[in-house]
Formats: structure tokens, sequence, C-alpha cells
């Protein structure tokens, strides 16, 4: 049935367009147009249709690892959940960041444009939905406001690495979709060029990263009188940081494919590099984790036991760094499964021509 | 012989309506055929959701189409069947032969019979 009525009311239109998804708002929008006599009928398909898009784009944008490795590190080092007067406490403003954050990722479409500003609106927005909640549990709840600390420390300092991490890792951006049995070489070059910016800008955000920790804590070693042990977890953590930082330059720095090569070069080279990106996300665990981990064990268990009846937070926090670091390794050994996938696919491609049709 | 990931019976019924359609495989002319298919009022939106998860199995393809004026000027998306969905189809169909085949072995005559209604055109 093909006709030529759509909805009747832009009201209707416009709203139904603002809550479908953008990655196929085309198809649905064009579809109740088509099906649809009366601007009843088109609201009656809409509200039969809207819910199970939204959850079906939810579930394809949604890594359910990566989301409960976020809501682990906000819930313990953001809103210092085990410091809270009730585990509800730093439960809450966490799940409505997951939320906003599902939410954002699921209306966004896989591109690098204005990545940024779109990560700095992200972030705002999550600032406001929890001052907003803190306003409204003040109001209502006010046992269930976040402490001082957590409020004022640990939720900007939240925010801040929540940029930084979504910046790194940008959802739907890399690997998105099958590759087509024919592709041209401007195509795979297009994939190469784009993943290379993304593996570019994470290289430089971890480097960063290693910078700014090594700094902190080489100054507190030095220069503060913590106990012993603590200043041991700092030195340990130091080096640590500085051999990631020398892996990440060594090993894990983007490797450009020259783009005057023919199309069977570069899907040859670019083989080559995708394997070398699924050894590194399989061996994550000893470059990175190891390194970097011992010396924030000791440094977190090793502040923690210090204070009275330490023992119960320093086994809280062996157990959620235990979670974290586990759910690290499994986000990169989905990673790299999916790298394998990629790589398969990649074996069957053939060279598109101009003007040749799939 | 390749086995394919194993079909819900709504899976089947949107594969079966994608083969049915043809080229002319998109959103209104798929959920017309799934209805039929499937004797029942369907929700589009269930059928929006199955497209994309046999897309995320690798069992159908899809592409855009040129925007068409008597949709308001938006495209429509076109799906295929991969090979694995036709193998997962035909899985599924030597699967339900072979229920069938049991049934009719069994001697209930008014249980196998009813694979004689007729489908809804």
């Amino acid at each position: 049935m093909v006709g030529d009525v759509n909805s009747g009311s832009p009201l209707i239109e416009r709203w139904v367009r603002r809550l479908t998804p953008p990655a196929c708002r085309e198809e649905v929008l064009g579809d109740l147009a088509e099906r649809c006599a009366s601007p009843r009928e088109y609201l009656h398909d809409a509200v039969r249709t809207l819910p199970f898009v939204i959850a079906s784009r939810l579930r394809r944008t949604t890594n359910p690892v990566y989301v409960l490795m976020v809501g682990l590190f906000l819930w313990w080092a953001s809103f210092y959940g085990s410091f809270q007067a009730h585990w509800l406490v730093a439960t809450i403003p966490t799940v409505l960041i997951l939320a906003v954050l599902a939410l954002r990722d699921a209306w966004r479409l896989p591109t690098l444009e204005r990545q940024a500003r779109t990560v700095a609106l992200d972030v705002t927005l999550v600032a406001t939905t929890v001052l907003l909640s803190q306003g409204i549990l003040w109001w209502r709840a006010p046992a269930l406001l976040l402490n001082r600390p957590a409020l004022l420390v640990g939720f900007p300092l939240g925010l801040g690495i929540l940029y930084f991490l979504r910046l790194q890792s940008p959802t739907g951006v890399l690997l998105a979709g099958r590759l087509a049995p024919q592709l041209s070489l401007g195509q795979i070059r297009g994939e190469i060029a784009l993943r290379d910016t993304v593996i570019r800008r994470a290289v430089t955000i971890e480097l960063g990263a290693c910078v700014a920790v090594s700094a902190i804590f080489a100054a507190i070693m030095l220069w503060s009188p913590a106990p012993p042990i603590i200043r041991l977890g700092c030195g340990l953590t130091v080096l640590g940081a500085v051999f990631v930082a020398a892996f990440l330059w060594r090993f894990v720095r983007v490797r450009p494919i020259p783009t005057d090569l023919d199309f069977g070069e570069t899907v040859r080279r670019y083989h080559i590099e995708l394997e070398r990106r699924r050894r590194l996300s399989r061996n994550y665990a000893w470059w990175y984790l190891a390194p970097l981990g011992v010396g924030t064990v000791v440094t977190i268990i090793g502040s923690q036991l210090q204070r009275p009846g330490g023992v119960r937070g320093a086994a809280l926090s062996a157990l959620v760094i235990g979670a974290l670091f586990g759910l690290l390794t499994l986000l990169q050994l989905v990673e790299a499964a999916k790298t394998q996938k990629r790589m398969d696919q990649l074996a069957l491609v053939t060279e598109k021509r101009a003007g040749e049709s799939v | 012989m390749k086995h394919a990931p194993q079909l819900g019976q709504f899976e089947q019924t949107v594969l079966t309506a994608i083969l049915r359609c043809g080229e002319r495989a998109y959103g209104v002319p798929i959920h017309e055929a799934v209805e039929a298919l499937s004797a029942r009022s369907v929700s589009p939106g269930a059928v929006y959701a199955t497209l994309d998860r046999l897309e995320d199995k690798a069992l159908i393809n899809s592409w855009l189409s040129d925007p068409t004026p008597e949709r308001g000027g938006r495209a429509r998306r076109y799906y295929r069947l991969e090979r694995d969905g036709e193998v997962a189809l035909r899985d599924s169909l030597i699967a339900a032969r072979r229920l069938w085949e049991a049934v009719r072995a069994a001697g209930r005559k008014d249980l196998w019979s009813a694979m004689s209604i007729p489908v809804r055109p």
C-alpha cells in the first residue's frame, strides 16, 4: 500500500521526529508517512513503533560491560559509595548518569564530527541531572544526599575523567557495521583514516594521563608526610605510568598506511595493522593493567588500612579494583574479537571500481 | 553443511517476509507480509527491532534508497537476505518439517490437519 499522506499535523510529526533516534529516523518516519492516512492513525502507529525502535537502538549502542565498568567507577571513586551513609546515596546519581549517557548514545550518529563539543555537552547534561536530583533529594529525602567530599571533590573529578573516557572511546564509531563485500579504495582509506584518528586521540589522552599520574604521585612520594606504605605505592605507580607511557609511545602509536598504495596493498597493510591491534587488545592486562595496577592497589589499600577499622574498607577496595580490572580486560577481549571479525570480513573484500554497482 | 544461528519464531516470520517481498523488501511491505504470515496484528516497532537484530547477526543486509515524495521526501531502507540468513531459514524449515512429520507419525490427525489452513494472501 503506497499512499501520499503524512501525519497531517506538523506538531505530531515534529514530536515523533524528535523521539526517533537519528540513526533510524529516515526509514521510520518515511514508513509512518507512507502507512498512515490520518493524524490519528499516524499517532497510533507512532505509539506502537517508537518504544521498540528506541529499545532496539539502546541495545545496539549500549555496551553492557562498559556501562558496568563506568558505573562501578562512578559509584566507588566518584561518589565514594563505600563511605556514604547508605548504598543508595551513591547509587542514585550513578544510575542517573548511566541513563543519561545511554540515551545520548542512542540519539547520536556514529561520527567524529565536533566530538569534543558533543562530549562536553554529555558531561554538562550529566552534571545538570545529578545536581537537579540532589536538589530534589534535598527537598524530599535529605538522608539520601551525597556528602560534601563526594559532591565537591569526587564528583567534579569524576566528570573530568568521564569527559576523557568518552573522548577516548566514541560510541559506535570504530568498526561500525559490516564491511560491504565490495569497497572502493576511497572507502577503505576512509575507514583507516577514521580508525587512525580515534586511536591517535586515545593514545594522546593516555600519554597525558600517564604524565599527570606520574607528576601527582611523584609529588606525593617526595614531599608529602604520608606513611611509608602509601609512598611506596606512589613510587610503584610512577614507575608503572612511565612504563605504560614508553610502551604506548613505542608500540601503540598509529603506524600510518601510505595513501599512495593500490587497493590490494592497502588492504594487506590494514590487515597487518588490525592484527597488531588485536594482539595489543588481547595482551592489555600485561602491558597496561599490571604495571599501573600494582602501585594503585598498594596506595589505595595502604591508605584504607591507615583509617580506624580500615580492614573492611581495604577488602572492599580490593574487590572493586579487581572487578574494575576484570571488566577492563573483558572489554579489551571483546574488542579483540571484534577486530578479528573485521579481519575476517576484510579477507573477503574485493575492489569496487568507479561506476560499478554492488 | 553450514549451520547458522537458531532463529526464534518471529525471526523466521520476518526473514520469510523479506523473502516474500523480494525487490520491494522495505518497512511497510515487510510489516504487511509479517501480519499476513502470522495471521495477527503485529506492531511495526516489533518488526523494526527484529530487523535490527537480524542485521546484527549478519543474516540480512540493508541499504537506504533515494528519498521519495510519497514518503514526505524520506528514503526507504531496503533489506535482503544474506547467505547466512538463507541457511538459518532453511534450518528452521527443516526443523519445522521434522516436527510436523513426528506429529503425523503419532497419528494425531486433529493436529496435523491444521496444516491445511490457508495463509492470508
